[in-house]
């Protein structure tokens, strides 16, 4: 056996190493001596490592037989999950319209809903996966504002859930919205539609918030905004997304504590989301946004590193740790069968070009123009495997190459690249330090 | 030396579904080791991978999907 490239090993305290894989994602800590020898012939100072020991190693994947070749592993994970029929992600862009007016959203404004047309062809194209072998879908609703559109959301989901239920897959769903509109009945509606999860924005303490987040007509929502959450969490998975800027990245840790204030502490997590100068429409507010505003990766990555242990301190990180899982692909848009679809039935590979009808990759009802077909190839043919910064890239299993949009439009290769790229020693060291001291155990010297 | 010291902070199939099973066979591993391994898998409570389900359960694919790791063969 040998020790696999993607492991991430740190001190967790005296004669102790934490190790983290990234195939796998598992953290495993042990003696350090026992590390050094299971790498070797298996022989400590004091005797042999025991046969469980290697197997815990080997099952966390931070040792692999010789002869593997983990990059050619990780390359078959990508290709499989990218042609998978079996699972299929749906982004469906239930209204184009939004009641917020954001200085640095992405997307240009259509305020119009998800029409019967569009249902009735997403109900038939996953019809046709279904026929094909489908064993699990997700949807996710999106917009402009999903709940600009909750009548044509809950009838769409019907549907849906109906046709999984005759023809044998799985359902589920999450929801991204601004949360204005989440009030309990909202709430009660969306779980009968099967939708288990919300990513809602708050972006600061009301003063910034307010700024940042404002209804179309300059009025503020966070009040609102934060008393939805409240009664959000006893019905859903909340996710709160902390947009960073230069303008407001004092403001997360003030986040943190405000949902502790309101008794949200361990009821729903906290995250912080980087704003990006996304400039490829030139009608969408972000176009407007100040480049000057925008955090860099390596800034942003450093912040993160900050707001994780803000977000750990009143226990809401992601996920079993906050650090990030594997993946099998980086994003929905490169996966051959999942679309990204608006109210009209124009499809999209990714969420970044939503309201950008330069950028659709083809349209529900209608034959793929030459543009479109040019456009949708690119995303098609995207695979880190075919760049070599990828493939020596320890953050590869984690991100799978990352933004693809970026990829496409960034002049900045950082900007693609996940911030786990920068900070990964770090962000091992924090949550294995967090543990150990968490555990009774001493932490880093 | 025991291993009661060793601690799993997350465990693998905590992140993800894909397990790291690469065994080919003995001479990759002891008997021991692999028996270890078997009885680990086991508390993972991760199911046999075999046929198919090791696209989803394993990265390693030696076996072309097989069955063919040494564990549960």
């Amino acid at each position: 056996v040998k020790p696999s490239r993607y492991n991430i090993v740190v001190p967790a305290g005296p004669g102790r190493v934490g190790l983290y894989n990234g195939v796998t994602g598992g953290v495993l800590v042990l003696d350090e001596d026992r590390w050094q020898a299971a790498q070797g012939g298996g022989v400590t100072a004091t005797g042999q490592v025991s046969p469980e020991t290697v197997a815990n190693l080997i099952v966390g994947g931070m040792l692999v037989p010789g002869h593997v070749d983990e990059l050619e592993h990780l390359r078959r994970r990508f290709d499989d999950a990218r042609s998978s029929s079996r699972s299929l992600g749906v982004t469906v862009a239930a209204s184009l319209g939004c009641n917020f007016a954001c200085p640095y959203c992405f997307e240009e404004k259509h305020p119009r809903n998800l029409t019967r047309a569009t249902s009735d062809a997403l109900v038939a194209y996953v019809e046709g996966r279904a026929q094909a072998g489908l064993e699990q879908l997700h949807v996710t609703w999106f917009g402009g504002e999903p709940l600009m559109a909750l009548a044509e959301l809950l009838n769409l989901s019907r549907r849906l859930i109906r046709l999984a239920e005759e023809r044998g897959f799985s359902y589920s769903a999450d929801i991204v919205t601004n949360g204005y509109l989440l009030s309990k009945s909202v709430c009660e509606d969306l779980v009968a539609a099967r939708v288990s999860a919300a990513q809602i924005g708050i972006d600061g303490p009301p003063e910034v918030h307010n700024l940042l987040r404002p209804l179309k007509s300059g009025r503020e929502t966070f009040d609102r905004v934060m008393s939805n959450i409240v009664t959000a969490v006893d019905y859903l998975n909340v996710s709160v997304r902390v947009n960073v800027s230069r303008r407001n990245q004092d403001s997360f840790s003030r986040v943190c504590d405000l949902l502790e204030t309101r008794g949200l502490g361990g009821r729903l997590t906290v995250y912080p989301g980087r704003v990006t100068h996304v400039t490829t429409n030139p009608a969408a507010p972000s176009a407007f946004f100040s480049v000057d505003d925008v955090l860099s990766a390596s800034e942003f990555a450093g912040f993160e590193r900050k707001a994780e242990e803000a977000a750990r301190a009143v226990h809401q990180v992601s996920g079993p740790s906050g650090l990030p899982s594997p993946v099998d692909t980086p994003c929905t848009a490169v996966r051959d069968h999942d679309l990204v679809v608006g109210p009209d039935g124009t499809v999209w590979r990714c969420w970044n070009s939503v309201g950008d009808y330069a950028a659709s990759t083809g349209s529900l009802f209608a034959e793929t123009t030459q543009r479109q077909e040019r456009s949708g190839a690119y995303w098609r043919e995207f695979t880190p495997f075919d760049d070599a910064q990828c493939r020596s890239c320890i953050a590869l299993p984690v991100c799978m190459g990352g933004c693809a949009h970026e990829g496409l439009n960034s002049s900045e290769r950082s900007d693609q690249c996940s911030t786990f790229r920068i900070n990964n020693r770090e962000r091992v060291a924090a949550f294995v330090g967090h543990h150990t001291r968490s555990d009774g155990h001493s932490s880093e010297p | 030396m025991s291993d009661e010291s060793d601690e799993w902070v997350i465990r693998p199939h905590e992140a993800h579904p894909v397990i790291a099973l690469a065994i080919n066979d003995e001479s990759d591993v002891s008997p021991e080791v692999a028996a270890a391994v078997k009885q680990l898998m086991s508390a993972l409570n991760v199911e046999p991978a075999r046929n198919d389900g090791c696209v989803n359960k394993c990265w390693a694919l030696n076996c072309e999907g097989q069955g063919g790791c040494g564990v549960y063969k």
